[in-house]
Protein backbone atom coordinates (compact mmCIF):
# COMPACT_ATOMS: atom_id res chain seq x y z
CA UNK A 1 0.00 0.00 0.00
CA UNK A 2 1.15 3.51 -0.77
CA UNK A 3 0.78 4.76 2.78
CA UNK A 4 2.75 1.88 4.27
CA UNK A 5 5.54 2.33 1.77
CA UNK A 6 5.85 6.11 1.91
CA UNK A 7 4.53 7.31 5.27
CA UNK A 8 7.92 7.75 6.99
CA UNK A 9 9.47 9.67 4.13
CA UNK A 10 6.53 11.99 3.62
CA UNK A 11 5.89 12.55 7.31
CA UNK A 12 9.55 13.35 8.06
CA UNK A 13 9.66 15.90 5.28
CA UNK A 14 6.45 17.59 6.44
CA UNK A 15 7.70 17.71 10.00
CA UNK A 16 10.95 19.39 9.01
CA UNK A 17 9.01 22.09 7.19
CA UNK A 18 6.37 22.89 9.80
CA UNK A 19 8.40 22.24 12.97
CA UNK A 20 5.37 21.16 14.94
CA UNK A 21 4.38 17.55 15.54
CA UNK A 22 0.62 18.09 15.72
CA UNK A 23 0.54 20.33 12.67
CA UNK A 24 2.71 17.81 10.82
CA UNK A 25 0.18 15.07 11.65
CA UNK A 26 -2.65 17.25 10.24
CA UNK A 27 -0.79 18.10 7.05
CA UNK A 28 0.28 14.48 6.67
CA UNK A 29 -3.39 13.42 6.80
CA UNK A 30 -4.41 16.16 4.36
CA UNK A 31 -1.62 15.13 2.00
CA UNK A 32 -2.72 11.51 1.83
CA UNK A 33 -6.39 12.41 1.61
CA UNK A 34 -5.58 14.64 -1.37
CA UNK A 35 -3.49 11.85 -2.89
CA UNK A 36 -6.29 9.30 -2.45
CA UNK A 37 -8.92 11.67 -3.86
CA UNK A 38 -6.75 12.48 -6.89
CA UNK A 39 -6.08 8.80 -7.54
CA UNK A 40 -9.79 7.90 -7.16
CA UNK A 41 -10.81 10.59 -9.65
CA UNK A 42 -8.26 9.22 -12.10
CA UNK A 43 -6.52 12.58 -12.23
CA UNK A 44 -3.06 11.28 -11.44
CA UNK A 45 -1.21 12.10 -14.64
CA UNK A 46 2.35 12.13 -13.41
CA UNK A 47 4.58 10.02 -15.58
CA UNK A 48 7.41 10.06 -13.09
CA UNK A 49 7.67 8.42 -9.70
CA UNK A 50 4.90 8.61 -7.14
CA UNK A 51 7.00 10.00 -4.28
CA UNK A 52 8.13 13.28 -5.91
CA UNK A 53 4.50 13.95 -6.85
CA UNK A 54 3.35 13.20 -3.30
CA UNK A 55 6.15 15.35 -1.92
CA UNK A 56 5.04 18.29 -4.03
CA UNK A 57 1.52 17.95 -2.63
CA UNK A 58 2.92 17.83 0.92
CA UNK A 59 5.19 20.78 0.37
CA UNK A 60 2.40 22.85 -1.21
CA UNK A 61 0.12 22.12 1.73
CA UNK A 62 2.88 23.24 4.11
CA UNK A 63 3.33 26.46 2.13
CA UNK A 64 -0.46 27.01 2.08
CA UNK A 65 -0.51 26.68 5.83
CA UNK A 66 2.23 29.26 6.24
CA UNK A 67 0.51 31.63 3.82
CA UNK A 68 -2.67 31.40 5.86
CA UNK A 69 -0.87 31.97 9.13
CA UNK A 70 1.51 34.51 7.57
CA UNK A 71 4.55 32.66 8.82
CA UNK A 72 7.62 31.87 6.76
CA UNK A 73 8.14 28.21 5.87
CA UNK A 74 11.82 28.11 6.75
CA UNK A 75 13.42 25.03 8.18
CA UNK A 76 15.30 26.93 10.85
CA UNK A 77 15.64 25.51 14.30
CA UNK A 78 13.03 27.63 16.05
CA UNK A 79 11.60 27.35 19.52
CA UNK A 80 10.15 23.97 20.27
CA UNK A 81 11.25 22.58 16.92
CA UNK A 82 12.81 19.21 17.06
CA UNK A 83 12.06 16.84 14.22
CA UNK A 84 14.02 14.14 15.93
CA UNK A 85 11.71 13.99 18.90
CA UNK A 86 9.90 11.22 17.13
CA UNK A 87 12.76 9.61 15.32
CA UNK A 88 13.54 6.08 16.32
CA UNK A 89 15.95 3.34 15.48
CA UNK A 90 14.94 -0.17 14.53
CA UNK A 91 16.19 -2.11 17.51
CA UNK A 92 16.64 -5.67 18.64
CA UNK A 93 16.73 -5.39 22.44
CA UNK A 94 16.83 -2.93 25.33
CA UNK A 95 20.60 -2.56 25.34
CA UNK A 96 20.65 -1.89 21.61
CA UNK A 97 17.86 0.62 22.09
CA UNK A 98 19.81 2.55 24.72
CA UNK A 99 23.02 2.63 22.71
CA UNK A 100 21.24 3.56 19.52
CA UNK A 101 19.20 6.25 21.24
CA UNK A 102 22.40 7.85 22.54
CA UNK A 103 23.84 7.76 19.06
CA UNK A 104 20.59 9.06 17.62
CA UNK A 105 20.61 12.01 19.99
CA UNK A 106 24.11 12.97 18.84
CA UNK A 107 23.16 12.72 15.18
CA UNK A 108 20.05 14.81 15.84
CA UNK A 109 22.14 17.57 17.37
CA UNK A 110 24.55 17.54 14.45
CA UNK A 111 21.81 17.86 11.84
CA UNK A 112 20.18 20.68 13.76
CA UNK A 113 23.40 22.66 13.61
CA UNK A 114 23.54 22.63 9.81
CA UNK A 115 22.59 25.76 7.86
CA UNK A 116 18.95 25.67 6.67
CA UNK A 117 19.69 24.98 3.01
CA UNK A 118 21.96 22.07 3.85
CA UNK A 119 19.51 20.67 6.36
CA UNK A 120 16.75 20.79 3.76
CA UNK A 121 18.77 18.81 1.20
CA UNK A 122 19.69 16.22 3.84
CA UNK A 123 16.04 15.76 4.75
CA UNK A 124 14.80 15.62 1.17
CA UNK A 125 17.51 13.16 0.09
CA UNK A 126 17.61 10.88 3.11
CA UNK A 127 14.06 10.91 4.40
CA UNK A 128 12.02 11.91 1.35
CA UNK A 129 14.46 9.91 -0.82
CA UNK A 130 14.24 12.36 -3.69
CA UNK A 131 17.00 12.37 -6.28
CA UNK A 132 19.22 15.44 -6.51
CA UNK A 133 17.47 16.33 -9.76
CA UNK A 134 14.11 16.20 -7.99
CA UNK A 135 15.46 18.22 -5.04
CA UNK A 136 16.83 20.84 -7.43
CA UNK A 137 13.41 21.13 -9.09
CA UNK A 138 11.54 21.19 -5.80
CA UNK A 139 13.76 23.83 -4.21
CA UNK A 140 14.23 25.82 -7.42
CA UNK A 141 18.02 25.60 -7.59
CA UNK A 142 20.43 24.00 -10.04
CA UNK A 143 21.42 20.36 -9.56
CA UNK A 144 24.99 21.48 -8.84
CA UNK A 145 23.73 23.73 -6.06
CA UNK A 146 21.74 20.85 -4.55
CA UNK A 147 24.79 18.57 -4.78
CA UNK A 148 27.02 21.26 -3.31
CA UNK A 149 24.67 21.72 -0.37
CA UNK A 150 24.70 18.01 0.33
CA UNK A 151 28.46 17.90 0.01
CA UNK A 152 28.90 20.69 2.55
CA UNK A 153 26.29 19.16 4.85
CA UNK A 154 28.24 15.89 4.96
CA UNK A 155 31.58 17.68 5.35
CA UNK A 156 30.23 19.99 8.06
CA UNK A 157 28.78 17.09 10.00
CA UNK A 158 32.07 15.24 9.77
CA UNK A 159 33.93 18.32 11.01
CA UNK A 160 31.56 18.66 13.95
CA UNK A 161 32.10 14.99 14.82
CA UNK A 162 35.85 15.52 14.81
CA UNK A 163 35.86 18.84 16.64
CA UNK A 164 33.58 17.60 19.38
CA UNK A 165 35.15 14.14 19.35
CA UNK A 166 31.74 12.55 19.15
CA UNK A 167 31.54 8.78 19.11
CA UNK A 168 28.74 7.56 16.85
CA UNK B 1 36.76 18.63 -14.91
CA UNK B 2 37.27 20.96 -11.91
CA UNK B 3 37.45 19.76 -8.32
CA UNK B 4 33.95 20.99 -7.36
CA UNK B 5 32.45 19.11 -10.24
CA UNK B 6 34.45 15.99 -9.33
CA UNK B 7 33.28 16.11 -5.73
CA UNK B 8 29.69 16.64 -6.86
CA UNK B 9 30.08 13.42 -8.84
CA UNK B 10 31.36 11.67 -5.72
CA UNK B 11 28.22 12.82 -3.89
CA UNK B 12 26.08 11.45 -6.72
CA UNK B 13 28.01 8.17 -6.47
CA UNK B 14 27.45 7.93 -2.72
CA UNK B 15 23.71 8.28 -3.38
CA UNK B 16 23.75 5.77 -6.28
CA UNK B 17 22.94 8.34 -8.91
CA UNK B 18 25.86 7.63 -11.24
CA UNK B 19 25.80 5.25 -14.21
CA UNK B 20 28.25 2.38 -14.83
CA UNK B 21 30.56 4.48 -16.97
CA UNK B 22 30.76 7.17 -14.28
CA UNK B 23 31.27 4.51 -11.61
CA UNK B 24 34.31 3.16 -13.44
CA UNK B 25 35.73 6.67 -13.81
CA UNK B 26 35.17 7.39 -10.11
CA UNK B 27 36.83 4.11 -9.08
CA UNK B 28 39.89 4.96 -11.17
CA UNK B 29 39.99 8.48 -9.78
CA UNK B 30 39.75 7.30 -6.18
CA UNK B 31 42.52 4.77 -6.75
CA UNK B 32 44.85 7.56 -7.89
CA UNK B 33 43.94 10.42 -5.52
CA UNK B 34 44.33 9.71 -1.79
CA UNK B 35 42.93 13.08 -0.73
CA UNK B 36 39.81 12.60 -2.81
CA UNK B 37 39.49 9.04 -1.52
CA UNK B 38 39.58 10.25 2.09
CA UNK B 39 36.94 12.87 1.36
CA UNK B 40 34.75 10.29 -0.36
CA UNK B 41 34.90 7.82 2.54
CA UNK B 42 34.28 10.53 5.14
CA UNK B 43 31.19 11.76 3.26
CA UNK B 44 29.93 8.20 2.79
CA UNK B 45 30.36 7.45 6.49
CA UNK B 46 28.18 10.43 7.48
CA UNK B 47 25.63 9.53 4.80
CA UNK B 48 25.29 6.00 6.20
CA UNK B 49 24.89 7.41 9.70
CA UNK B 50 22.01 9.62 8.50
CA UNK B 51 20.32 6.67 6.81
CA UNK B 52 19.80 4.96 10.17
CA UNK B 53 17.23 7.49 11.33
CA UNK B 54 13.54 6.77 10.80
CA UNK B 55 10.54 9.03 11.37
CA UNK B 56 6.93 7.86 11.78
CA UNK B 57 3.50 9.49 11.84
CA UNK B 58 1.13 8.45 14.63
CA UNK B 59 -1.09 5.36 14.17
CA UNK B 60 -4.09 7.72 14.54
CA UNK B 61 -3.08 9.66 11.42
CA UNK B 62 -2.58 6.45 9.47
CA UNK B 63 -5.99 5.14 10.58
CA UNK B 64 -7.72 8.38 9.58
CA UNK B 65 -6.24 8.07 6.10
CA UNK B 66 -7.11 4.37 5.78
CA UNK B 67 -10.69 5.05 6.93
CA UNK B 68 -11.01 7.84 4.36
CA UNK B 69 -9.86 5.45 1.65
CA UNK B 70 -12.31 2.72 2.80
CA UNK B 71 -15.17 5.21 2.98
CA UNK B 72 -14.57 6.32 -0.61
CA UNK B 73 -14.45 2.68 -1.66
CA UNK B 74 -17.87 2.08 -0.09
CA UNK B 75 -19.37 5.19 -1.73
CA UNK B 76 -18.15 4.04 -5.13
CA UNK B 77 -19.74 0.64 -4.56
CA UNK B 78 -23.19 2.17 -3.86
Amino acid sequence: MLITRHKEKIFTSIYIFVKDRYLAEDIFQDTFIKIIDTLRRGKYKEEGKFLPWAMRIARNLCIDHFRKTKRTPTITNGDGYDIFDILRFDTDNAEDTMIKNQSHDRVRKLVNQLPDEQKEVVILRHYAQLSFKEIAKLTDVSINTALGRMRYALINMRKMIEEKQIAL
Amino acid sequence: MNRDSTINNLVRHIYHETDMRENDAIRRLLAMDAELRDEYYEMRKVSKMLDRLICNPSPTSVNIILNHSKKLGRLEAV
